[in-house]
């Protein structure tokens, strides 16, 4: 079996770097709880406990994350889901 | 015992609610106030639900609106599906994970209304500086409470991640 090049799946801190078309943020509330929003994102997104807090962290110390990344429906989805969850999300173009 | 757990894990995967007479009656009354609430017609529009209806678009009003037409319906559903099972699963001594993490967003869902109202900052709240017979204390105390169950409940369901079933989605 051979392996086309260049269609391998990126994992997600290499699409983060990589300049895709749509981003998701997730901003700094006072209301969300800490490991509330940890857990979320290792729910939603299959991130480990280090990265989700890392990302938390992030968020809460800065104002904001970018969480995902990729086409503008996916975004649309994961913006979806975390409203599903109470996080204030946001998409824009990188 | 000083201290009392209120959501336990069990070996074969569900959890055990230890929620005493008070906090019961809180997550029941607020519940069914947000339940209530999220029956109006606007209820998207209602300055306390503002939070639950976030913008995914800010800055682009019609890429707002439209996605708002796609999703409200949605959203909407999912939230009074939360609380509802809270109510249905209110008196259970064994609920499963699914079920727990409904409680722990239908719980997020209150507390994000109740700290719109009462206008939340970041800081710790000053009790001393609170009025014990303003309207609005009574409110933070409940909210407080459910930040309190709902920390148990994050805490139970983080101490049991189940493993990821394959790389995160692409």
């Amino acid at each position: 079996m051979t392996a086309p090049v260049e269609v391998g799946e990126p994992d997600i801190d290499e699409a983060l770097d990589a300049d895709p078309p749509w981003i998701v943020l997730v901003w700094n509330d006072p209301i969300n709880l800490m490991s509330y929003v940890t857990y979320v994102l290792q729910k939603l997104f299959g991130y480990s406990l280090e990265k989700a807090e890392r990302l938390m962290l992030q968020v809460h110390n800065e104002g904001r994350a970018v969480v995902s990344s990729g086409t503008r429906d996916k975004a649309e989805i994961d913006v979806f889901r975390l409203h599903e969850h109470g996080l204030w999300a946001t998409m824009q173009k990188d | 015992m000083l201290f009392r757990p209120l959501v336990q894990s069990r070996p074969d995967g569900t959890f055990r609610l230890n929620l005493g007479a008070v906090e019961r009656r809180v997550v029941a009354d607020t519940c069914a106030e947000l339940l209530a609430a999220l029956a109006e017609p606007d209820a998207p529009d209602l300055p306390a639900l503002e939070r639950l209806f976030p913008s995914a678009y800010p800055d682009d009003d019609a890429a707002d609106t439209f996605f708002r037409q796609m999703t409200a319906g949605e959203l909407l559903a999912s939230r009074r599906a939360a609380i509802e099972t809270v109510e249905r699963t209110l008196t259970s001594k064994s609920i499963t994970r699914d079920e727990l993490e409904q409680w722990m967003t239908a719980l997020n869902s209150v507390r994000l209304a109740l700290g719109t109202v009462l206008d939340v900052g970041e800081e710790t709240v000053d009790w001393a500086a609170l009025d014990p017979d303003d309207p609005a204390t009574q409110t933070r105390l409940v909210y407080e409470l459910l930040g309190e169950v709902l920390f148990h409940v994050v805490e139970a369901l983080s101490t049991t991640v189940p493993r990821p079933p394959a790389a995160p989605d692409e």
